[in-house]
């Protein structure tokens, strides 16, 4: 719009100025018919209009919302990137397509999928994000005691969650596979891996962890503001021209369509475990996602969610899903002992937050109560 | 007259200028009235269809998902797709509002005015 303006300015002061001066030119000098005067004049003009030009085009430039809808971890993605074009969008996708392809449980030649067939013997990653992604689950698995645990992905391969093959196990299966899901028992030595029996499972933490990712890529882009959802995990980035971003907190029971309360964050991210998602039901009772490490049962505590906002979506993954284990009382200590900002919902509709959840809190559904 | 530099006919030219880009650029928005649902297969939009007239439309790749728009609302009436998330969502009418079906990698999303959130967390 710039361009057009100052082109067509150019074309009017030049011809216009110089043109009428040819009739009643009081000027000294005079050039193939046209007065030279008027033409400094009309070039001075010149300057000035392609000056204001310039402004105008550089605001045609400034960083516009680009969004995009994609699919990878088994989710959709969703990027709002304030950006000048779209590169960051198709930048930011491949980079979780490649942490998909490295971190899947079911790809043929991911290093997980290698580490898992691997019989006890040592494997070298081809990724380091995925060593660094595995380092960070087992110190956060160490720090809950097990809540979250990564190497349960024999028990959850026997459940079948989100396949057509979902059932109950059978128990003595269920006690030889939890035998085995020792996540103690994995060594880390440089980009080689050793997990022994266990079956590596990063399903709970790969959608954090790329969002950590993208914060890096956004970074070196010189992004400011963007919002990217891979499933229900949500990075804030900065905030938008009129505020701050606003997350919607999923209605458990409700549809997936519906949300329960806004959030407002600027510059962290957001998880939510929830009994709601990849369940099935068989012989009248639903069993969800959400293993309790202990029983190699699906929890059953009252919860039907948790959420949790910090800096790193690795830590929002993992942690909600090792407070929904955990349960409201002992998560609620466990959270506010160790300053990890939560939210706690029960099946009786009662909101819990800790001590540190201080975000802009609007509840949108009056059914829920907020406690404490 | 002649010794300045901007004369009235330039402010006049300017302002029409300025104008007509205002124009080109307000008609040159998407009609965001009432709402449109913009359905993706593998994130290509392939079609954006308004609200308020009642559609069929069908999303065909690794399954198969039937999406109907009847009363302003959009549903999943039939999916082959092993979960039948999308189905489960029922029906979705809010800007900002989708239905996605991750196996086919299909979605709806209700683009207009007036969405309240930016993301679910969930």
């Amino acid at each position: 719009m710039g361009a057009l303006f100052s082109a067509y300015h150019l074309w009017y002061t030049v011809w216009h100025e110089t043109g009428t001066e040819k009739i009643d030119c009081t000027c000294h000098i005079r050039r193939g018919g046209r007065c030279v005067a008027a033409f400094e004049r009309a070039m001075k003009k010149i300057a000035l209009f392609a000056f204001a030009g310039i402004v105008l085009l550089l605001a045609g430039c400034a960083p516009a919302a680009q969004s995009s809808e994609t699919f990878a971890m088994d989710t959709v993605i969703s990027q709002t990137v304030y950006a000048r074009d779209n590169s960051i969008l198709i930048q930011n996708y491949d980079t979780i397509r490649a942490l998909e392809d490295s971190m899947s449980k079911t790809l043929e030649g991911s290093d997980v999928f290698r580490l898992n067939h691997a019989g006890g013997q040592d494997v070298v990653f081809s990724s380091a994000q995925t060593a660094q992604a595995l380092t960070g689950c087992l110190e956060l698995a160490r720090q809950t005691g097990g809540a979250f645990n990564p190497a349960l992905g024999g028990v959850v391969d026997a459940w079948g969650f989100g396949t057509e093959n979902a059932s109950v196990p059978e128990q003595s299966q269920l006690e030889r596979l939890l035998a085995e899901a020792e996540y103690t028992q994995v060594r880390i030595d440089g980009d080689a891996v050793n997990a022994g029996k266990a079956q590596i499972d990063l399903g709970g933490a790969a959608k954090g962890y790329a969002l950590d990712a993208l914060k890096i890529t956004m970074d070196e882009a010189g992004v400011e503001n963007a919002l990217v959802a891979v499933g229900g995990s949500v990075y804030a980035r900065g905030g938008k021209p009129d505020g701050s971003w606003k997350v919607g907190v999923r209605d458990p029971l409700g549809s997936t369509a519906d949300f329960l309360a806004i959030l407002e964050l600027a510059d962290s991210c957001v998880s939510t475990s929830g009994s709601y998602e990849r369940g099935f039901t068989e012989g009248g009772v639903y069993y969800h996602h959400i293993i309790d490490p202990q029983t190699g049962y699906p929890v059953q505590n009252g919860l039907i969610s948790v959420s949790v906002v910090d800096e790193s979506g690795l830590k929002t993954d993992v942690y909600s899903t090792a407070l929904f284990v955990m349960g409201l009382e002992q998560g609620l200590e466990f959270a506010n002992s160790n300053s990890i900002d939560a939210l706690f919902i029960t099946e009786d509709k009662k909101i819990y937050m800790t001590d540190g959840f201080q975000y802009e809190f609007e509840l949108i559904n009056k059914d829920y109560q907020i406690e404490g | 007259m002649k010794d300045k530099l901007i004369k009235p006919s330039d402010i006049v030219f300017t302002a029409v200028i300025v104008a007509v880009c205002i124009l080109i650029w307000f008609f040159a928005l998407p009609k965001a009235q009432g709402g449109v649902a913009v359905f993706r297969l593998d994130g290509e939009i392939m079609a954006e269809l308004p609200l308020q007239e009642n559609a069929e439309y069908e999303m065909s790749a690794a399954y198969t998902n039937l999406f109907e728009i009847k009363d302003g609302c959009v549903r999943v009436a039939y999916t082959d797709c092993p979960n039948h998330q999308c189905e489960k969502t029922g029906a979705v009418s809010a800007a900002g509002a989708s239905i996605v079906c991750a196996p086919n990698r299909a979605s709806v999303t209700i683009e207009g005015e007036g969405g309240q959130v930016d993301a679910v967390t969930g």
